[in-house]
């Protein structure tokens, strides 16, 4: 028994007549690992913000609230990718690690971001309310990337080709002015 | 080592994908909606349900449904929508926002939106949109100046002045370097003149430097000196033909370089600001203009008593990064106008007196049009509406009585020159008086004729409407008794005698009378 464990602890032995299998040479090299690291990391930053938005756009539908917008698109945005990486990971009996629980995550955010950008006829107007939801609250940065997403080419106030009275700003009274309606400042 | 291999070689095709569908995707033009600046309400449930888009909720008050806001739009009256030039016109709206209860906030008047344009061309947009749209207006508050620019582009809506709100004081500058205004008087040339014109082509920026009102001192102030608007030639500020010239007249702040001639701290009447309602909107909705317009002139004057709390609440600190307005740069600007009250409604809008709309508009009106920032003329009638003003209980006052003087100079009263007082500018041969012959003394009989040959008493009144701190030391190289005979015209025309004063020495480059306007220290 004693044996076995101690036997999970180290390098496979050597078969004979085989090649010596180290640890390193059954690994990618370095630089294939860092590529890998890079594509995780850019697909979860990617997928996730298509999907975080897309979902806020969801959410949009009903109510106009920033931060309701954001908690449920976050919590939908992080539920559903754990749920699939728990399920591969008993199918696999937690074999993969943290390895596969972040590509499961990056997988799953670029299928739902590639699904929002691809069903563009169903999500082009669903965007465009959002990112007029930032260029409302003032964001401008995130309103021209979120209609960048939409598929939409924005001109604000102020810019030449804007019809709706120059370098507007309106005033809307809310409830509470700390609390922006519609999104980042 | 295959699971990471296929894992990366899904995601890279995925990212891939995902990027090539954004970037080749076929983009619509789309207008991005103006932003909009919460303010807090003191209402316990004001819009919480959707973000709080409605100012006040109430009962609806004719206005019809509201076209924003959240699944109970239908049942809530649409607001009465203003657009103002400047949060700090806008100021007397958002206080009204921030102290509205949850009960309309008129009989009339359920609820209100308040929207500030940088520029007239904005405002232009909005009154054209019409408040039926919520990027449009109903009302719009802007000084009379740029409502004669405007006006032109909105004539088909019939837009009229319907109350006097305030007037500017001190936003408006005219600057010239040493003896400029003088050169500009006795030359027959055109005369550079640093401002902005709809025709001058200037940059945002540099259109941000000056204002309808500015150029509207200036033309005026020029005018006065000798020099008519249409040899008046704009220079966009900015531009290197700008730093040689010798006149500007600029927003405050603008510029240093040229020594300051007169602002609208001293012809602080000089630059009213109206309310502006469409005809239509007059006829269909007037007790709701009527409700605004009381509750607009009291919101003036609170804020004007007290602007902390709208500058706490509704603005923010530039410096700290924020997108709101700076609230420094509002109490700047608010310590700038001058409040109107509601009783002063009846001089202002139903008055004929010199320094009513009735008078200042037409005079703005000929001074854009002769330097070319309009080519309408004056409307006839004037598009000034009375009706709720009327309907407020305002009253045209009695024309003042003038001073016992008569215009032979029988037993004059004059005033005398404040201590210290230094002559702001010259108005030359104010009225166009007709040039007697040369070499005849005249007689008394004689002079009375020709003070009144001209309108220089009205002139000399219309100054004083607009510099009502100013007293006036006329003059005249026909000696003093002429220089008598125009100050009494003066005071029958309605200036105080006690603010006229009688000089010895006519100023140079002046035919007939010179009137030194004097700025009390």
């Amino acid at each position: 028994m004693a044996k076995e464990d101690q036997g999970d602890l180290l390098p496979p032995a050597k078969k004979p007549g085989g090649k010596k299998l180290v640890p390193d040479e059954r690994r990618p090299s370095r630089p294939m690992q860092r590529l890998v690291r890079i594509a995780r990391a850019l697909g979860i930053l990617l997928g996730g913000f298509v999907t975080l938005v897309g979902l806020m756009g969801v959410v949009g539908l009903v109510t106009d609230i920033f931060w309701v917008r954001l908690g449920v698109a976050a919590v939908v945005g992080l539920v559903v990718p754990a749920i699939v990486a728990d399920r591969l990971l008993k199918r696999m009996k937690a074999s993969g690690g943290l390895a596969m629980v972040v590509d499961v995550f990056a997988i799953v955010l670029l299928a739902l971001a590639l699904a929002f950008a691809g069903l563009e006829g169903l999500t082009r107007g669903l965007l465009r309310d959002e990112a007029d939801r930032y260029a409302r609250s003032g964001s401008r940065v995130m309103a021209r990337a979120v209609y960048f997403l939409a598929g939409v080419s924005p001109t604000f106030p102020g810019e030449a080709g804007w019809k709706g009275g120059g370098a507007g700003r309106s005033v809307k009274p809310t409830a509470d002015a700390g609390a922006p309606d519609g999104g980042a400042r | 080592m295959i699971r990471t291999y296929a894992s990366f070689f899904v995601i890279s095709v995925m990212t891939f994908a995902l990027v090539f569908l954004l970037v080749t995707r076929s983009r619509l033009a789309h207008e991005a909606p103006a932003e909009e600046i919460p303010v807090a309400v003191a209402t316990p449930d004001a819009g919480a349900a959707d973000g709080g888009l409605v100012a006040a909720s109430g009962t609806d008050g004719g206005l019809g449904p509201t076209g924003d806001g959240g699944a109970d739009a239908g049942t809530r009256a649409r607001p009465l929508r203003v657009a103002a030039l400047g949060w700090d016109l806008a100021a007397p709206g958002l206080a009204l926002l921030l102290h509205a209860g949850p009960e309309p906030l008129a009989p009339a008047l359920p609820t209100l939106e308040v929207a500030a344009e940088d520029d007239v061309d904005g405002v232009s947009a909005r009154l054209a949109r019409g408040g039926e749209d919520p990027s449009g207006a109903d009302v719009a508050v802007l000084p009379v100046a740029s409502f004669v620019v405007a006006y032109e582009k909105l004539r088909a809506l019939d837009p009229r002045a319907v109350a006097v709100v305030g007037f500017s004081r001190g936003r408006e500058e005219l600057r010239a370097t040493p003896g400029a205004l003088a050169r500009a008087a006795a030359a027959t040339e055109d005369v550079k003149l640093v401002a902005v014109a709809p025709q001058g082509g200037a940059s945002p920026e540099a259109r941000a430097l000056g204002s309808d009102g500015a150029t509207s001192l200036g033309l005026y102030v020029l005018r006065a000196s000798g020099v008519a608007p249409s040899r008046v030639r704009f220079v966009a500020p900015g531009t290197a033909e700008a730093r040689t010239a010798g006149l500007s007249a600029l927003a405050r702040g603008a510029e240093g370089d040229r020594k300051l001639v007169v602002s609208t701290v001293e012809a602080s009447r000089l630059s009213p600001l109206v309310l502006v309602a469409p005809r239509v909107l007059l006829e269909q909705r007037e007790p709701a203009l009527r409700d605004l317009v009381r509750l607009w002139l009291d919101s003036s004057a609170k804020v004007a008593k007290d602007p902390a709390p709208l500058a706490r609440t509704a603005f923010g600190r530039a410096d700290a990064g924020e997108t709101r307005p700076d609230a420094l740069a509002l109490l700047d600007r608010l310590g700038r106008l001058d409040t109107s009250a509601l009783g002063e409604q009846g001089a202002l809008v139903l008055g004929t007196q010199p320094g009513a709309l009735s008078s200042s508009l037409p005079l703005t009106w000929a001074l854009a049009r002769e330097a070319g920032l309009t080519s309408a003329a004056t409307p006839d009638p004037l598009p000034i509406d009375p009706r709720v003003v009327k309907a407020l209980g305002a009253v045209a006052p009695p024309p003042p009585e003038p001073d016992p003087v008569s215009v032979d100079g029988g037993a004059p009263s004059f005033g005398s020159a404040p201590a210290a007082a230094s002559a702001l500018f010259v108005m030359r041969d104010p009225g166009a008086p007709t040039a007697p012959p040369k070499g005849k003394p005249l007689g008394t009989a004689e002079l009375a004729t020709l003070a009144t040959s001209g309108t220089t008493g009205t002139e000399i009144a219309l100054a004083a409407a607009y510099f009502p701190r100013a007293s006036f030391r006329v003059s005249s190289p026909l000696g003093e008794k002429a220089a008598r005979a125009f100050a009494s015209a003066a005071v029958l025309a309605g200036v105080p005698a006690s603010r006229v004063v009688v000089g010895a020495n006519a100023p140079p480059g002046v035919s007939v009378v010179a009137v030194e306007v004097l700025a009390t220290p």
